[in-house]
């Protein structure tokens, strides 16, 4: 029996509209706290963490998908389970490193800027790091260490969104049973 | 009531929720005269019954109310002391309620680091690597089924061994901990859930589990 007919709270059709609305107001009022783009980055990023540690959980109850075995099987799951199911759109996976340690995720369209045109004063401001802090937190919820960041930006004048994602190490303390 | 308990234990062994769901069985109120037939003994911090059986009433239950009033430990709510009190002729004709100690929560937050430590040694136990822990303990009154997610916490379920459907009602737990207790924004991780959202729920998903679950198939 499908484990999605079960829920009470099924996926409510809600407009995007009023999440890009949302996000937008959330970025304009820490800048306007902030004053210093920098900062509203970095509490852009802690947001997204404390965010990214609770949908870890909420992602594995759904989907039903086990551990990974490597950073390759994590970068798919990544952006063809966790992306879709979130924000609709399934970037696609390139520029890995030799190593097998770094790669990036190219974003067609990025719902969070739908409409947004970002002002010269706010030149670098990075708009959409609360993803950061979302991958960053939901990976570290399962022992995986890494390092987000934005390397191209539309809203900057780029031709694509490119988030890169690079392997630090795994968290070996507070493995959980049989792990090891 | 074929499912008797549930307990989340965080990933550090200690327990942020637990829930209790069985009636207990019948204790009855007696009335007794003096002299008491049972001897009573006090241990650990509770009057238990030493020597002697009636009614239902078994060694090792423990005093639970005098004359209707529950005690405390080992005094009575008005702070005497329960064996001197039953001690005393002038006090009877007295209603006893016996029963099984319930488990106090301290009690419960031992066992759960306990079983938090069992469930790491079973996987290491494993002659193969990369063993899951403790899936299920078996007993002739209850099973202990436990879940443990890819980040670390437990929900553990105590049910009637013949209760079937428990895999899906400790997915269903899973879903329901990551809606009302990690979406409330005022809770905090790793700490004990106090969540009236979430008690509920758990507790509609625990009677939907019930009925469903013996005469399903398993899972």
């Amino acid at each position: 029996m499908s484990r999605q007919a079960n829920r009470g709270t099924e996926s409510k059709k809600m407009s995007s509209e009023l999440f890009t609305l949302t996000y937008g107001a959330l970025v304009t009022q820490l800048c306007k706290d902030y004053e210093n783009d920098e900062d509203v980055n970095k509490q852009l990023d802690k947001m997204g963490y404390n965010i990214g540690v609770r949908l870890i959980e909420d992602f594995l109850a759904r989907s039903n998908v086990g551990r990974c075995h490597d950073f390759r099987e994590t970068a798919d799951v990544i952006a063809k389970v966790a992306f879709k199911m979130y924000l609709g759109i399934t970037p696609s996976i390139t520029n890995w490193s030799p190593a097998g340690d770094e790669f990036s995720l190219i974003l067609e369209n990025n719902p969070l800027v739908d409409f947004v045109e970002l002002p010269d004063n706010h030149s670098s401001l990075i708009y959409s790091n609360l993803l950061c802090g979302v991958l960053r937190g939901a990976l570290e919820m399962v022992q995986m260490a890494v390092d987000v960041k934005f390397v191209q930006d539309t809203l900057k004048g780029d031709g694509v969104t490119e988030i890169r994602m690079r392997f630090i190490k795994r968290i070996e303390d507070n493995l959980p049973a049989g792990e090891e | 009531m074929a499912i008797f308990s549930v307990y989340v234990v965080n990933k550090a062994g200690g327990l942020i929720y637990q829930l209790d769901n069985y009636a207990p069985r019948a204790e009855g109120e007696k009335t007794f005269s003096y002299p008491l037939d049972l001897l009573l003994k006090l241990h650990d911090e509770r009057v238990l019954v030493a020597f002697g059986q009636r009614d239902g009433i078994r060694v090792g239950h423990a005093v639970l109310s005098i004359n209707g009033v529950d005690v405390n430990g080992k005094y009575t709510a008005e702070g005497k002391e329960v064996l001197e009190y039953l001690g005393n002729p002038a006090n009877y004709p007295v209603s006893i309620r016996f029963g099984r100690p319930r488990l106090t929560s301290n009690e419960k937050l031992m066992l759960a680091s306990m079983f938090h430590s069992l469930f790491a040694i079973g996987s290491q136990l494993s002659p193969e690597q990369g063993s899951s822990g403790i899936e299920m303990l078996e007993t002739d009154t209850f099973k202990l089924h436990c879940f443990q997610t890819l980040t670390g916490i437990k929900f553990v379920v105590l049910a009637d061994p013949r209760q079937g459907g428990i895999d899906s009602l400790l997915r269903k737990i899973y879903e329901i901990y990551s809606d009302f207790a990690l979406k409330n924004p005022f809770y905090s991780l790793e700490m004990p859930i106090r969540c009236e959202l979430f008690d509920q729920n758990l507790k509609l998903a625990l009677e939907v589990a019930e009925k469903a679950g013996t005469f399903g198939p398993g899972s």
